[in-house]
């Protein structure tokens, strides 16, 4: 995913908007938490209705949410309670699933903690923003920031 | 023992980055890895090493405690790609890392975090990762959660 911060030429400078160049290669996106956080604040990302808006231009893309922060159960994928320590998220794991070995061998201990927002892109912008080996060339770039150029964002 | 980049990586980590962020070589991805920190060596001596499987070769080991993994990063788990315009920078993020119920079963503490570029995930062996970073990351875990917290600007500014 390729974006890039446009900012008003005041002193010191003022964020004006996200520009959005390709949303990747799939449609799976996991933001960090820190990002969203961020963006929350300056304006440009909002939550709702189980839905993950990145208010970026040339369009706002619409993400669905999968999975929020927290700890959740690699055996059964139910969300655990959270605690400081994952004390409550063992205690699912012993009593559900004693003894069987983790699905996930990045997660031995049999619960996962996601730090990001797990999210799909709706597959219409996907299909219309998703990278290609076109997305990468420096034609394209020329090409996008000449668009921007046009739209009057001469940052781009 | 600092934070630092390793010799093979200088000038390369942004674009490494990238090629993760782009799918290019399809598989390709961050590998995090923790490094144990009893017999661990020198900064000066860790920073001339090449690939991961080097990293590890002398008295340096890989963490191995009871609930620790490799996290494996692709395309769709790092932060997006953007450079920043007005401070003439870019800033790599990851979202924080945690590894839950990690035991200190004998293994001792926990003493680097290494943020490292494998070029395909379904191939090659240790020897062809890249290490890009090296992170101060001292815990002694408990068999609870450990938490590696990424700072606000990322792990890596290039500038």
């Amino acid at each position: 995913m390729l974006m890039k911060r446009i900012y008003k030429q005041t002193d010191p400078p003022v964020l004006d908007h996200v520009a959005i160049f390709h949303t990747g290669t799939t449609p799976e996106q996991n933001f960090s938490a820190g990002l969203i956080d961020s963006g929350v604040l300056e304006g440009w990302i909002s939550l709702g209705q189980g839905k993950l808006t990145l208010h970026v231009r040339p369009e706002a893309l619409v993400y669905t949410l999968k999975k929020i922060p927290g700890r959740y159960c690699c055996h059964c994928q139910e969300k655990l309670p959270d605690d400081a320590t994952g004390e409550l998220a063992r205690s699912h794991v012993q009593h559900a699933h004693q003894g069987a070995t983790s699905p996930d061998p990045q997660s031995p201990a049999g619960y996962r903690m996601l730090n990001h927002y797990e999210c799909v892109l709706d597959s219409t912008q996907h299909n219309k923003w998703k990278a290609s080996q076109d997305s990468f060339s420096p034609g394209t770039l020329r090409h996008t920031r000449k668009l921007l150029k046009e739209r009057g964002q001469p940052n781009g | 023992m600092a934070n630092q980049i390793f010799n093979i990586a200088l000038g390369r980590v942004a674009e490494l980055y990238n090629r993760v962020d782009t799918n290019d070589p399809a598989n390709s991805a961050l590998i995090i890895v923790l490094l144990a920190s009893t017999g661990i060596e020198t900064d000066a001596v860790l920073k001339d090493k090449d690939d991961l499987a080097a990293v590890v070769s002398g008295t340096t080991n890989e963490a191995t405690n009871t609930g620790y993994a490799r996290k494996v990063l692709t395309d769709a788990d790092i932060v997006a790609f953007a450079p920043d315009d007005t401070n003439d920078r870019v800033d790599l993020d990851i979202p924080d890392q945690t590894w839950t119920a990690v035991a200190n079963d004998g293994t001792g503490a926990i003493g680097d975090f290494l943020v490292c570029y494998d070029s395909d995930t379904t191939t090659g062996t240790d020897a062809n990762i890249v290490p890009l970073t090296m992170h101060d990351f001292a815990v002694t875990p408990d068999g609870s959660d450990i938490t590696a917290q990424i700072a606000t600007a990322g792990f890596y500014r290039a500038s």
